[in-house]
């Protein structure tokens, strides 16, 4: 058992656990929360892989920016808002039995996953290398990725945009 | 890599995808600028004006050999080639249908439809033109993020907002699996090019992991399943083409469900044709799974079909049938797997799309969608009367039409490999289909309606006419359509 | 020595070291802390023709913080009833630990450095936007609407200026090619980017205003409408932790902003014979001094100019530094 070991074992849990709290918790902010956790716990474990640029986009992205989004999306409109479980007993089984038959094979084949040599010099210049390729090899989805976004953007503002007219016909009733 | 290197790349062949993008930026830009409350529809001609010179630029690539920019990123063969032909020819006349539409007031100031049509045509395109997991992705969420926001864009409709809500939710999820499935294929191979993939995959260390890719391999078939509504992973269907306005219900169930098709293909057949399970190749192995899929969607699709009276609630259900029949080739693969698909795919375009410009007209005038809407077409507009019954009964696949020919060649080649069941699942279910396709013609030709004539709108008549003339011709003259198939080599598809 | 630490390999002694730098690092800024509330007392007072604290620890008031945050110390510790209890608790933690967290990357000097990560710039503005989401925590669990409209203006502030706060900073790393805090001050060892980047520094030095709410930016803390803005509803121990966090931001922002565009330790020529840590204090304090400065001077904006400010002024303009960056680099680089 080494400081790696431990650490992994930290964190594994931590994301597993805040995962869980966020399906089990009632109130929605909490939930966010949880979710939070999740997310810092995976960018731990990305650096533990030596990806520690994918880890600081993911605290910068996903912590940082989607849940204080999701945070005011929540606080903005109906915040007291509880979740109530309305599934029946029989299909809660039913799912379980779904998730843990998947996890088990699923485990028991990563588990004896051997790909033979691994990589030691991960951690050398990756943030360049991650630069270089993005914009070199896969500049075409790179592309493609911001007309995504613009498309994300403009959809965005057209469903969450008031028009005017009926900004005139909400004040009138 | 210089920019020499980069430059060096023949970004020509490109032409299609860049006339796309550039007409989509050009509308949105001249929809930004244009005053409120000016209609929106000359966007519209521009973006069939666009359409149609990708289509200039497609049709002279003809020929062209095999072309890969960027490590396969991008990738122009044949089989791209020929699907992209199918994209670009259906959203032109979707635009068409677009341009006459009136179902909501604030539609004519509506140019976002225009140029969200067209960046979904542009995912569409990149997924059928690129051999790299990550463009395949990027380019099915682009055509997937347009469709949540095209089929939620009439605000003030709730049957709309709850179209674009389970479509996301659904789709959300959808693309999670699909991507799950897609890491794990890339942790076994290292790569995210499908050749170097395939190459990867017969590795005997990767072999040994045979079940792991079968796991990636289903995770894959489900999330690209929920694409193309193939059941079980068809609920969202129903609902978002009912909620959505008459072109995007179209554009889901034409343009959309073919971009799924070609991936499907592209990705399973590159990938996974030559990788070894225990016994055999790992997609015969599969394949009692994918015809359990395909026959569980004809079924599904044409019964629960019968039920429906809401117009587009049953053409949804029709096209989930129509993905089973096209699964059918999937699951033969025989020799004709790329003739067969690409010809069904051909007929259900130009069926389904003109089906859907008289759904629009008569849904229109009528205010309603309910199927008694049709009742006494006839008497009001003779000519729109025939026409729906040309594209039903392609639809329900009778002789002397587009979709009589591209059943019949599945069904031979489902036959041929010795997939009795499946084929008998298929003429069963298509017998079935004429129940509710026969319910429409009654009400069509033989209930009284209201007496006053109906005039289709020019856009509405022209893919009236294109629709119904390319329906009736492929079905006496098929060999128009497999005679210009020849022309493109599938081979192509596998050259590295 | 702190080099051959960083490179060495893990060990459960390394660890106790670097355990005990970090706790050391922990007291130096608590005393910077401690004294740099009370130059801003001391300074704002005689900016206003005041004398500010006179009183404890002789004539200039030295003792003035020690005596309050005792008094913080031994204060009641309320937690509202309708508060939500386990964030309302958790919320100064999320707070303040990323804020103590950013200093491990800030390079004081060649040799007094905790890190030597690739990533060191990324990793500060990453880390640095988890405290808003103590902040948002903190003003919702109150359950109180001044503190949830000050939490929800803080995170949509900081959210609104992180953007342009990025994008000015592109500039220094498109001309050092590297992220690194180190690479970027070496990189500055013949001119300091801020006479290369001036108006990524301008953009720089408005948005770190606006991330560390002071004034004129110190909407989520308006007292004039909004009594104290996200902790109003805290006192004691808690409340001293979100002032903490904010003094901590105060130094974390000097320094990045010393490094960044004043050169960090790197000296004036012919001024070399002064060590490197001086010159890194000096920076850094003129930087300081600038920002209470500008608090003692400037009035408080309104919300919406500053949404607006920060969407259609600074963004313009820090993607146009960007492009302007993009051409010196191709030309004199």
């Amino acid at each position: 058992m080494n400081g790696e070991l431990i650490l992994f074992f930290v964190l594994a849990l931590v994301a597993i656990g805040s995962g869980i709290l966020m399906l089990n918790l009632t109130k929605v902010v909490h939930m966010v929360i949880a979710l939070v956790f999740t997310f810092l716990s995976i960018a731990g474990l990305y650096v533990m892989l030596s990806a520690e640029f994918v880890a600081f986009v993911q605290v910068l992205i996903y912590s940082g920016a989607i849940t204080i989004i999701m945070l005011f999306g929540i606080m903005l409109t109906r915040h007291d808002d509880k979740t109530e479980t309305k599934i029946g007993v029989p299909r809660m089984i039913l799912v379980l039995t779904g998730i843990v038959a998947f996890f088990v094979v699923m485990f028991f084949q990563i588990n004896d996953l051997s790909f033979g040599e691994q990589a030691a010099d991960l951690h050398v210049d990756n943030t360049e290398k991650i630069g270089i390729a993005l914009y070199s090899k896969y500049v075409i989805p790179f592309e493609l990725t911001s007309v995504l976004l613009l498309v994300a953007l403009v959809g965005a503002i057209i469903l969450a945009k008031r028009d005017d007219e009926d900004k005139g016909a909400e004040d009138n009733e | 890599m210089t920019l020499e290197k980069l430059l060096s790349y023949d970004w020509g062949i490109m032409a299609p995808e860049f006339t796309i993008l550039i007409v989509a930026t050009l509308l949105s830009l001249m929809d930004l600028f244009m005053p409120n409350k000016t209609s929106r529809k000359p966007l519209a001609l521009l973006g069939i004006a666009g359409v149609i010179i990708a289509i200039v630029f497609s049709v002279l690539q003809i020929g062209t050999e095999p072309t890969s920019i960027l490590f396969d990123t991008y990738r122009f063969d044949a089989f791209a080639l020929a699907f992209k032909l199918l994209f670009l020819v259906a959203t032109g006349l979707i635009l068409l249908l677009a341009i006459d539409y009136e179902g909501e007031r604030e539609w004519e100031f509506r140019g976002e439809f225009f140029y969200l049509l067209l960046t979904a045509l542009l995912g569409a395109m990149m997924m059928a033109s690129s051999a790299d997991l990550i463009t395949l992705f990027v380019g099915l969420e682009l055509l997937s993020i347009s469709s949540y926001i095209l089929a939620g864009i009439r605000k003030n409709n709730l049957h709309s907002n709850e179209a674009a809500f389970k479509y996301v939710v659904n789709g959300g999820i959808a693309t999670a699996i699909t991507l799950f499935g897609m890491s794990y294929i890339y942790g076994l191979t290292g790569s995210t090019n499908l050749y170097e993939i395939s190459e990867a995959l017969t590795n005997p260390a990767v072999e040994q992991n045979a079940f792991l890719l079968v796991m990636a391999f289903v995770m894959l078939l489900v999330g690209l399943a929920f694409k193309i509504a193939a059941a079980p992973f068809h609920m969202w269907a129903p609902d978002v083409y009912q909620g959505s306005a008459t072109p995007v219900t179209a554009f889901l169930s034409v343009v959309s469900k073919s971009a799924g098709f070609a991936l499907i293909l592209k990705m399973f057949l590159i990938t996974f044709l030559s990788v070894q399970g225990w016994h055999n190749a790992i997609i015969l192995e599969l394949q009692p799974y994918i015809a359990v899929i395909a026959g569980v969607t004809m079924v599904v699709g044409n019964v629960v079909a019968l039920r429906q009276r809401n117009i587009k609630r049953m053409f949804a259900y029709s096209s989930i049938a129509h993905a089973g029949y096209v699964l059918v080739p999937f699951v033969s693969l025989s020799l004709l797997v790329f003739k067969m698909t690409w010809f069904y795919l051909l007929a259900y375009l130009l069926m389904n799309i003109g089906a859907f410009a008289v759904i629009q007209f008569v849904t229109e005038k009528e205010r309603s969608e309910d199927f008694t809407a049709f009742s006494g077409l006839y008497k009001r507009a003779p000519w729109v009367a025939v026409m729906m019954a040309v594209f039903i009964l392609s639809l329900a696949g009778l002789p002397f039409t587009a979709g009589f020919i591209g059943k019949f060649g599945i069904f031979m080649s489902s036959l041929g490999t010795g997939h009795y069941v499946l084929a008998s699942v298929m003429i069963a279910t298509t017998v079935i289909s004429y129940v509710y396709y026969f319910n429409i013609l009654v009400q069509i030709f033989f209930r009284k309606g209201e007496v006053d004539r109906l005039l289709p709108s020019i856009g509405l008549l022209i893919v009236m006419i294109i629709c119904g003339a390319g329906t009736i011709f492929f079905g006496i003259y098929p060999g128009a359509a497999y005679d210009f198939f020849q022309e493109f080599d599938m081979n192509e598809l596998f050259i590295k | 020595m702190i080099e051959e630490l960083l490179y060495s390999s893990p060990s459960l002694t390394n660890t106790l070291i670097f355990f005990g730098l970090g706790a050391s690092l922990l007291m130096m800024v608590l005393g910077f802390v401690t004294y740099a509330i009370l130059a801003e007392r001391k300074v704002m007072g005689f900016m206003q023709l005041r004398i500010g604290p006179n009183r404890v620890g002789g004539p200039f008031g030295l003792l003035q913080t020690v005596a309050d945050v005792l008094k913080l110390l031994l204060k009641e510790d309320t937690i509202p009833k309708a508060a939500d209890r386990p964030l309302f608790m958790l919320a100064p933690v999320i707070a303040f630990a990323p804020a103590f967290m950013v200093l491990a990357v800030i390079p004081f000097s060649e040799s007094l450095r905790f890190s030597d990560i690739g990533i060191g710039l990324l990793y500060y503005i990453a880390i640095s936007g988890i405290s808003t989401i103590g902040v948002l925590m903190g003003g919702w669990a109150s359950n109180n609407k001044y503190a949830l409209l000050g939490g929800m203006r803080s995170a949509a502030q900081m959210i609104s200026y992180e953007v342009p706060l990025v994008m000015s900073v592109i500039g220094v790393i498109l001309l050092t090619g590297s992220l690194n805090l180190i690479q970027i001050v070496e990189a500055q060892e013949n001119i300091a980017f801020l006479f290369v980047q001036p108006l990524a520094f301008v953009i720089f030095m408005i948005a770190s205003v606006a991330e560390l709410n002071r004034t004129p930016f110190d909407l989520p803390e308006a007292e004039s409408e909004l009594v104290a803005g996200y902790h109003v509803e805290y006192s004691g121990f808690r409340w001293a932790f979100f002032m903490l966090t904010e003094y901590v931001y105060l130094f974390a922002m000097a320094s990045i902003t010393t490094i960044l565009f004043l050169g960090g330790w790197n000296p004036v020529p012919y001024l070399e014979f002064i060590p490197g840590i001086i010159w890194f204090a000096l920076k850094f304090s003129v930087v300081v001094f600038f920002l209470i400065w500008l608090r003692a001077t400037l009035p408080r904006m309104r919300a919406d100019q500053l949404m607006s400010f920060g969407w259609k002024v600074l963004l313009p303009l820090a993607l146009l530094n960007i492009f302007i960056s993009a051409v010196i680099k191709e030309i004199w680089f």
